[in-house]
């Protein structure tokens, strides 16, 4: 499988992902220029962390207007899977290809440290290899991770099955004392409609490998995998993905 | 050439983070008739003369609602100054606002309504006191503290507090902690009960 790694000036999450595609999956993957257009190439999309054009204006603002974004629409539309990753949310957000926006966290404060995550869907292209409420840990690192939508929009997605990830306690209680940044409902990560799009403040490419301490985030790298190998066996087991 | 003065705000209802932490710090600093703070950008555009009118109006429009502004969660404002909306036809905006007030500088500075010049805020009738604007009470606060920063200090340490509420230069109500600062209707009350300006003044960060 062959991924593309979006990189925007100021992009800095690009080579822990290509690190994770390449060494650790055993796949390949490639930067792409935001000024490229041509993604033919690749069976899915990565817009990774870091600040792309320095977040002016809004985190994601200027990004979205990058030649490279219309082919990601485009990508995605073709049925592509499309993974953004913090900034790469905020990107995909502020581009509409997600709905809502993430906002200046509640306290204020940049936060970087782990949190859980509860898996709310998983009859999804993301984590299928996870068990509904199974709790993640993984990495966030970011100011502007509070999550916005309206209601009418919110109880849309909540019917449609298009968020994924909360945030919650180790034992997978939605609690206001585990909501990092304010984000309505707990949100952590959410899909698109269509369900070839998925966005999350959360790092899972720092959190890939056991020597690490933590390979919560295989689970969703693994999972782009299997999707398109039909013939690779599925698990809920978590042992047993290379960890 | 014409410029663009675009106010980027958020939503009216949409909790502000930034603007809570700024109140909280202007609390810190005894600033305690901040009520609310809510932080917006102001943009500014310098466009060249050949939009005009209607065209310039849609044309800004269009840059809000792309780029400028998130709808999602902002609204935005635009005025215009400058030779360019005449020139274009019908100038269908707004002039840049004024601000309405600028900020007095220290010392008899601030006057009553009648025109008469403040030299002593401890004895300031309340009726006075209430026509002032926020930043005219500011100012007066400022010199109650040149005028008597020492004797204030003296009634903070005597208390061990962290607020003390003066009227007409008598201590009525000390505190030692930031967060049970007299309320707005607790000044007005004793303000209007005693005619004399209400002032609240809190231990300087050391």
């Amino acid at each position: 499988m062959h991924f593309g790694i979006i990189v925007f000036p100021g992009t800095n999450c690009d080579l822990d992902c290509l690190h994770v595609v390449t060494k650790v999956l055993g796949q390949t993957g490639a930067p792409v220029w935001h000024e490229e257009t041509d993604l033919s190439a690749f069976d899915a999309i990565i817009v990774p962390g870091g600040f792309a054009h320095g977040d002016y204006l809004r985190t994601g603002a200027i990004a979205r207007f990058s030649p490279v974004m219309d082919s990601v629409a485009e990508f995605a539309r073709m049925g592509k899977p499309v993974l953004g990753i913090c900034n790469g949310f905020q990107i995909l957000c502020e581009a509409g290809l997600l709905p809502g926006v993430l906002r200046r966290n509640l306290s204020s404060h940049f936060i970087c440290r782990d949190v859980y995550l509860r898996v709310e869907r998983n009859e999804n292209r993301f984590m299928h290899l996870s068990n509904k409420n199974d709790v993640l840990k993984m990495p966030i690192r970011h100011g502007e991770g509070n999550y916005y939508a309206d209601d009418d929009t919110l109880a849309a997605m909540e019917a449609n099955g298009q968020i994924l990830l909360r945030y919650c306690d180790a034992n997978g209680f939605v609690t206001p004392e585990s909501n990092p940044n304010g984000s309505a409902g707990n949100i952590a990560g959410v899909m698109n409609e269509e369900g070839t799009v998925f966005g999350l403040m959360p790092h899972p490419e720092a959190c890939a490998e056991a020597i690490l301490g933590n390979a919560d985030g295989l689970l969703l790298f693994n999972a782009l995998l299997q999707e398109l190998r039909p013939n690779t066996p599925q698990t809920a087991d978590r042992g047993l993905l290379g960890v | 050439m014409p410029t663009a003065h675009i106010f980027v705000t958020l939503k009216s209802g949409l909790f502000d983070a930034q603007g809570a932490t700024i109140r909280r710090a202007l609390h810190q600093l005894s600033h305690s008739a901040v009520q609310d703070v809510r932080i917006g950008k102001l943009i500014t555009l310098t466009l060249d003369s050949t939009l005009g009118g209607e065209e310039m109006q849609r044309r800004l429009d269009q840059m809000c609602q792309q780029l400028l502004s998130n709808p999602v969660i902002e609204d935005y404002e635009i005025t215009i100054d400058g030779d360019g909306a005449a020139e274009g036809g019908e100038p269908t905006l707004a002039p840049l606002r004024k601000p309405a007030y600028s900020r007095p500088t220290l010392g008899g500075d601030v006057k009553t309504a009648d025109g008469v010049a403040i030299n002593e805020p401890f004895a300031l009738d309340f009726t006075a006191y209430q026509s002032l604007v926020n930043e005219e009470k500011l100012a007066l606060r400022s010199m109650a503290w040149q005028k008597h920063g020492a004797w204030i200090m003296g009634q903070l340490n005597e208390r061990h507090a962290d607020w003390i509420l003066c009227v007409g230069g008598e201590v009525l109500d000390s505190g030692d902690t930031l967060e049970n600062y007299p309320s707005e209707e607790r000044l007005t009350e004793l303000g209007k009960a005693n005619d004399l300006a209400p002032w609240v003044f809190s231990r300087p960060p050391t």
